[in-house]
């Protein structure tokens, strides 16, 4: 072959996001290889991975640092460009031209018919072409495959941009996370589906013995272990054993249980890493449940009934039920909750009424702002998911305080905490 | 709930000392789990308190039994708040439901049902800079709470101050900001190792199981690092790495 492609680096510049893609890594043990594309070490398309922030990279010329290499006694100029590439978009024509006896040279290759506008993950393919100066002919040069993660931002804290470090976005959450967000443009969008999929998509359900964590975060200072939930619960690959709540009509696999503070750190960070800001919140006392329901369950303002209690359900303010002596949610850039680990119930008739309701108001939202303002999140709120709500809103769905022994074992209020997850 | 679990501890004054010799407490082998089977063990190195964290899922012919075994790095203080903070639930239970444990004078404890008969309960405690979490029902729980005890007041310690990861450490590089350093350390059967460090990061070497290497990250001067390695117990070898980035 007269003219060899020998690298393609999407990460060119680990200092900055908006001309050069995101320092990422595959999770804590392994880095994503930079060149992404290495002729020398064939590798899955999979395994040639970058990742562009949407928000950062609009109006910028964001290029491609491609290194080509030619025979010693071919000419040095020379043409490439490459069609296909889908949300890359095609490479135009460049020239690539050697210097004196230089064999090898490095071109930058704008992508400037990028298509870079929502969030998802894609498989584009770029068939590269070239031809030597003085030809109108293009000849196949190689095809090259590549995995684009699309963020709506550059992921925040906990995730860091600082280069060759291990909280850099890791792809193998990000293969699910811009999965359950794909096509969102707002990070609203991209938060109420992180809450649908981490409620409905894995066959989790909540812990109702002692409400305990799985997965290691609570507070400050703890670190979430997603590593495991990665494996065991995106993945769908958990140990076979322990079995929670053994020899009961209650036996499931235990690392499939969670809690509250499970679900939150996960929708923080999973939300996160697509760019949606999300942040954990810790609200100590909460109180006895309103009718909701828990991840994975049912009807329930009893949620601790044990193993073979079999009673999720009580009388409306009967003081002898269970309830949460805390809990955790987010809030999307510190104003509206959004609540991964349980619904509000809604009996039938008013699950109509209310999706006939929210129905009407998202379609006058929709035409009175001639399309510019979707609000996405009525229509799951009249399915009970608890997105998008205010604080008092939230309170007023979920906590009961209609005795003053409910009104007693509520007051408290959430307050921010800092989210980390291990990397060791 | 967190006030309440510090008021119970409160009188048990701070250990000086910490452990010392490694603390191998294997299921089926002579000691306090003797009775038992491991259903799945995971050891992992929590980074804020810096603690090597061993949990365990038992089982016996009768009943399963849940074991976090930590020892905090950081020592005995260190240990004490990890004890409060793995002691957190989303259910509370009432105040006066929360026991003493059965332990010799020198621990920290407390242990709690979840329920009336016993069957799901709650029990942790800390001596020196161990702390036990156990979840079973009330009866093993306290039984067992008293025998790992037994144990750990069995092992050797050290003053505080004298723990730590060493003074000569293992010099490496420089290293070019950005470029590979192969570390020297590899795995070990039986054992597993766990970096911590800053101003880049350790990596597995996809070609090579078994091996690591340093990515320098941007900033130059000398980055400082430990390998922890840790083996059927608690206690790990330390080695400090320094790393200098040129």
């Amino acid at each position: 072959m007269a003219l060899q492609l020998n690298s393609i680096t999407f990460d060119h510049d680990p200092t900055q996001s908006a001309t050069s893609a995101l320092n990422i890594r595959r999770n804590k043990d392994f880095e994503v290889p930079i060149p992404e594309y290495d002729v020398t070490q064939p590798r899955a398309p999979t395994q040639q991975s970058a990742a562009y922030a949407i928000d950062a990279t609009r109006g910028q010329a964001v290029i491609v640092r491609c290194v080509f290499q030619r025979a010693p006694a071919d000419g040095p100029q020379w043409h490439v460009r490459a069609t296909g590439g889908g949300v890359l978009g095609r490479l135009d024509p460049q020239a690539v031209t050697f210097t004196g006896a230089a064999v090898v040279v490095t071109v930058d290759m704008p992508l400037v018919h990028r298509r870079f506008a929502a969030v998802g993950r894609h498989l584009p393919v770029w068939h590269w072409e070239y031809r030597p100066s003085g030809s109108s002919s293009w000849q196949p040069l190689v095809a090259t495959f590549h995995c684009i993660y699309l963020l709506q931002s550059v992921p925040a804290q906990p995730w860091t941009q600082t280069f060759a470090d291990r909280h850099n976005p890791w792809t193998d959450l990000l293969d699910h996370s811009c999965v359950i967000a794909d096509g969102t443009t707002q990070e609203m969008d991209a938060a109420i589906a992180h809450v649908k999929a981490i409620n409905a998509s894995y066959g989790l359900r909540y812990d109702i013995v002692s409400g305990a964590p799985r997965y290691g975060f609570v507070l400050t200072g703890d670190a979430f272990d997603l590593t495991d939930w990665i494996a065991f619960v995106l993945n769908g690959n958990p140990p076979g054993s322990p079995i929670f709540c053994q020899g009961t009509g209650e036996a499931y696999l235990d690392f499939e249980i969670v809690n509250c503070y499970d679900c939150a750190a996960s929708l923080t960070l999973m939300g996160k890493s697509v760019g949606a800001r999300l942040d954990y919140y810790f609200h100590e006392p909460f109180g006895f449940l309103n009718f909701v329901i828990p991840i994975g369950r049912g009807q329930c303002n009893n949620p601790f009934y044990g193993c073979t209690g079999n009673d999720p359900i009580r009388g409306v303010d009967d003081a002898t039920r269970t309830r949460f002596g805390n809990h955790a949610y987010t809030k999307l850039a510190g104003q509206n909750n959004f609540d991964a680990c349980m619904k509000q119930w809604l009996s039938w008739l008013s699950e109509i009424i209310l999706s006939v309701i929210m129905f009407l108001l998202w379609l006058i939202i929709l035409i009175v702002t001639f399309g510019t303002v979707n609000r996405f999140d009525l229509l799951a709120r009249a399915q009970g998911w608890l997105v998008n709500l205010q604080q008092p809103a939230y309170e007023q769905i979920t906590i009961d305080t209609n005795t003053p022994a409910e009104a007693a074992a509520a007051g408290g209020s959430p307050v921010v905490q800092v989210l980390d997850f291990r990397v060791t | 709930m967190e006030k309440i679990l510090r008021v119970r501890i409160a009188p048990v004054p701070v250990s000086t000392e910490e452990v010392s010799e490694d603390l191998v407490l294997s299921p089926g082998a002579p000691g306090p789990l003797a009775g038992f089977q491991v259903d799945y063990e995971a050891v992992t190195l929590i980074e804020t308190p810096l603690t090597v964290r061993r949990q365990m899922h038992l089982f016996d012919s009768s009943e399963t039994l849940r074991l976090v075994l930590a020892l905090c790095l950081s020592g005995p203080t260190a240990a004490r708040e990890y004890l409060i903070r793995i002691s957190g639930f989303q259910r509370e239970p009432s105040p006066d439901a929360i026991q003493e444990l059965d332990l010799r004078p020198g621990a920290a404890g407390f242990c709690w049902s979840w329920d009336a008969d016993g069957s799901s309960a709650y029990a942790a405690f800390a001596r020196h800079n161990l702390v036990a979490s156990l979840e079973g029902r009330l009866s093993t729980v306290r039984a067992i709470a008293r025998a790992i005890d037994d144990s750990v007041r069995g092992v050797k310690t050290i003053p505080t101050m004298q723990a730590g990861p060493g003074t000569n450490p293992q010099r490496l590089g420089p290293v070019a900001p950005g470029a590979r350093l192969d570390l020297p350390t590899t795995d070990i059967p039986n054992t597993q190792l766990f970096f911590v460090g800053s101003g880049g990061a350790v990596n597995r070497d996809p070609a090579q199981a078994g091996r690591y290497y340093y990515r320098a990250g941007l900033q130059r001067g000398l980055q400082k690092l430990e390998a922890f390695r840790v083996g059927r117990g608690l206690l790990p070898v330390r080695t400090p790495i320094e790393i200098k980035i040129a």
